[in-house]
């Protein structure tokens, strides 16, 4: 927030409005501006003053975002390495020759390949629902949320899922945008019913306060509701990697693009008895702007 | 034979890291849970236990305070064994004898294992 404060001094005393900020790692405040205040002018300038310091709290903290970004990015890229390191280095050996090394550490580089190209992938999704500009269509998000489950079943034929959807769920909304959102909504039904018998995803929505609300519901391993602040951020996993491969990038990139149609993105769960995930997108009036430097990351 | 004890939650890391261990002439055990660490150190009782930082359930600085407390773990040396860039500071933090970054290059880790661990070629 700008502060204002006196000042006195060879230019004269007088007021001035402060424009300060905090940076990361060092409580100190760096002073960065000192506008003097004409008394008629005091209102506008200490507007104007505002904004600017709103948008370099911005700035400060998209670059924070960014260094949590490259720093846990490399980690999380050196540790498939390391598994294609540690299996390549098996193979080129004498124990190479030994069926059973080879076929585990083939099936090993395969598995880190995918997760490198899993990570890639979702770093990119994420760029774009954060960067690309927003087109409102009429979109049938139903027709989305199935061609999502259509690819999950291709890929993975096997399992059985039930899935269910009304026949339309008609919204004005960036198809790029919701396209990526409701795979990662469906894909995450899909990986979380992965141990239930009988496993169910449901598309749907309801015109509830005033807003249509659309929801992504399973019956999966679903999640403690104490630990629903974390679902939406970046990089983080409620669940160890054994089991449910991830890379604690999907949510956020869901979170974005809503939050990018000015709507906005919650969730319900109880372990063992599936989740839910609700969300409304605003009204083509309250469109977030195409570069939503000030896109709020929640903490809630 | 010098004996590692691998300790990280990643089972294609974890299983890997054995493997080659192992064919480099190791005795190496696992153990992919935080809270079995400490038990399982104490039944092996090895040489190095090979620490994964990030491991869920994991409180590093008091497993470090643990291992150092406990007598029978005395020549146990702790080597810290990540991807994260801060691999130097985890190190000095818990007082570690020494890090292997991941990836790790397998051709260089035996001389760097052999050096912690004391063991002259």
């Amino acid at each position: 927030m700008p502060l204002e404060l006196r000042l006195s001094g060879p230019s004269g005393v007088g007021s001035y409005s402060v424009l300060a900020i905090r940076s990361a790692g060092n409580s100190d405040r760096v002073l960065l501006a000192a506008f003097p205040v004409q008394e008629a002018a005091t209102d506008d300038l200490r507007a104007l003053s505002e904004q600017l310091g709103e948008r370099v709290l911005d700035l400060a903290r998209a670059n924070r975002e960014l260094e949590t970004f490259s720093y846990t990015v490399s980690h999380d890229l050196r540790t498939p390495l390391t598994v294609l390191e540690n299996y390549a280095h098996l193979l080129l050996g004498p124990t190479g020759e030994d069926p059973a090394v080879r076929a585990k550490a083939l099936a090993g580089i395969r598995g880190g390949v995918r997760r490198m190209a899993l990570l890639v992938e979702n770093i990119l999704h994420l760029s774009r629902v954060t960067r690309n500009e927003l087109h409102r269509d009429n979109v049938d998000l139903a027709e989305l949320a199935q061609a999502a489950f259509d690819e999950l079943k291709e890929r993975d034929p096997e399992r059985k899922v039930t899935f269910s959807r009304p026949k339309q769920a008609p919204a004005s909304a960036d198809v790029h945008l919701m396209r990526i959102a409701l795979s990662n909504l469906v894909g995450n039904a899909w990986k979380f019913t992965g141990s239930s018998p009988a496993a169910r995803i449901e598309f749907g929505h309801a015109f509830k306060d005033g807003h249509e609300v659309y929801f992504v519901r399973d019956n999966g391993i679903g999640f403690d509701m104490k630990d629903a602040g974390r679902l939406f951020r970046l990089f983080e996993r409620l669940e160890a990697e054994g089991r449910y491969p991830g890379t604690g990038i999907g949510l956020v990139t869901v979170q974005r693009a809503i939050e990018r149609h000015g709507g906005s993105i919650w969730a319900d769960g109880k372990p063992g008895k599936g989740a839910t995930f609700f969300f409304t997108l605003g009204e083509p009036s309250h469109a977030q702007p195409s570069h939503p430097g000030a896109t709020k990351e929640a903490d809630a | 034979m010098t004996r590692i004890l691998v300790a990280d939650d990643e089972p294609d890391v974890r299983e890997s890291t054995q493997m080659l261990l192992e064919v480099l002439g190791y005795e190496v055990s696992s153990v992919a849970d935080a809270a079995e660490i400490l038990t399982e150190a104490l039944r092996t009782q090895p040489d190095i236990l090979l620490q994964d930082v990030f491991m869920p359930g994991l409180d590093l600085d008091r497993l470090a305070a643990a291992v150092r407390a406990e007598p029978a773990l005395s020549k146990m040396r702790i080597v810290v064994f990540t991807a994260s860039v801060e691999a130097d500071e985890i190190r000095e933090r818990i007082h570690a004898d020494g890090v292997l970054r991941k990836p790790f290059d397998a051709d260089r880790v035996r001389s760097i294992l052999d050096r912690i661990a004391g063991v002259t070629p």
